[in-house]
């Protein structure tokens, strides 16, 4: 551009002309220009800043929120399974030691110790497991469960004692000797056998309900037509005769 | 939009309620975090190393609850839950002993001398295991209505 008053060549940057030392007054607007656009420049920049700042903030704390509730959520479900997890666990031992299990439990079966094989197989998850190598003991858990639960009710039964014996505890026996009572009359109902399964079960079975037959007389003063009878009685009857026998055993008392 | 000009290094922080609630709700889910860990590895842990300990059968021996006893033994034994711990030796001695001698007067009565004869071995066995509580014993079998031959 050149200098209104000298014609000398000046740029919009020179606030004086080069030549005559006169002011420019095209370059002080331009300068005032560019202060007033640096300005406006900076001031957007900085509420830009300001806004991704906030911006980013939120959305890392919201990152952050979100992964913490999976977490949260994944600790409860894992907390909810742990006993399908310890239950797997303790039946994959059980299948790397099945000899080993198999011939525990053969050797309770043996010695009538039910009340051991029960809390065996309940304490190793074996109650109701579908596997190759525990087949056959498979339709003993029931009646074996049922039949431990008897005779520990009954163990408290027997001494006829009001402040041991509760109506709860009565409840109990009568729910364990209907269960047992059902599946050994049952016991010969058509079902697919595995080999050896049924004969394992029928002798266990009839051995359990014969020495349910013992106790009662040997330990809660039942005679042996009432032992004999229990398996042919209603449920209602059989509740029946152990309630006339408490009252008339605490009456003696 | 435009705001005033402020030199660098003297801007002032402005509060800003959204993110202070924010970091309020991350606090809170920390904590509930640790506390659903803790959770877990309780969790696993009592799935794990179920079974009775100590004072739950001195209590079932005060009262004389000895099949309660038996119960405790027969599960802590299935868990390998104190087996070998002296402490409970004279326990689960006591529990083997009265389980015996029912099963041996019960086998008498029924005439089943086989198995009188095994769970007679057991009950000397565990008489021989009764240590302190040997006196246990003989109120066992008072227990029982068993006679002293």
């Amino acid at each position: 551009m050149k200098c209104e008053f000298c014609y000398g060549t000046l740029t919009l940057e020179d606030e004086y002309c080069p030549c005559c030392g006169k002011p420019n007054a095209a370059a002080k607007q331009h300068i005032e220009d560019m202060k007033h656009y640096k300005g406006e420049f900076e001031s957007t920049q900085k509420y830009v800043k300001e806004k991704t700042g906030i911006f980013s903030q939120i959305t890392v704390r919201v990152v952050i929120i979100a992964v913490l509730i999976v977490l949260i959520i994944g600790a409860l479900i894992l907390m909810n399974s742990a006993w399908n997890i310890v239950m797997g666990m303790k039946r994959s031992y059980a299948e790397e030691h099945h000899q080993e299990f198999t011939a525990i439990m053969d050797r309770y079966l043996e010695e009538r110790d039910y009340s051991a094989y029960d809390q065996f197989c309940s304490a190793n998850h074996l109650r109701f497991y579908d596997s190759e190598h525990f087949a056959k003991y498979d339709k003993l858990q029931l009646p074996i469960s049922y039949y431990t639960a008897a005779i520990d009710s009954l163990q408290k039964y027997r001494e006829f004692d009001p402040d041991t014996f509760q109506d709860y505890t009565m409840r109990s026996l009568m729910d364990s000797l209907n269960g047992f009572y059902t599946r050994f009359n049952k016991r010969n109902d058509r079902e697919t056998w595995e080999k050896d399964d049924r004969t394992l079960f029928l002798q266990v079975i009839e051995t359990m309900e014969q020495e349910l037959r013992s106790y009662l007389v040997v330990y809660c003063g039942f005679t042996k037509e009432e032992a004999d009878s229990l398996s042919e009685l209603t449920d209602a009857r059989r509740a029946v005769l152990f309630e006339d026998k408490w009252e008339e055993k605490t009456n003696e008392k | 939009m435009r705001s005033k000009m402020v030199p660098p290094g003297q801007e002032k922080k402005t509060f800003r309620p959204g993110v202070r609630v924010l970091d309020v709700i991350i606090v809170i889910l920390c904590v509930v975090l640790l506390a659903s860990v803790a959770g877990v590895i309780a969790s696993f842990l009592e799935e794990r190393n179920s079974g009775y300990q100590a004072h739950s059968f001195q209590y079932a021996l005060d009262i004389g609850d000895y099949s309660r006893m038996v119960s405790f033994t027969d599960l802590n034994r299935s868990e390998k839950f104190h087996v070998d711990d002296p402490e409970y030796i004279e326990y689960y001695a006591i529990a083997d002993y009265y389980k015996a001698t029912w099963h041996v007067n019960l086998y008498q009565k029924t005439g089943e001398a086989e198995m009188e004869m095994l769970w007679r071995e057991k009950q000397a066995d565990a008489r021989s295991r009764l240590g302190f509580y040997a006196g246990e014993a003989a109120k066992i079998e008072e227990k029982l209505g068993i006679v002293a031959e």
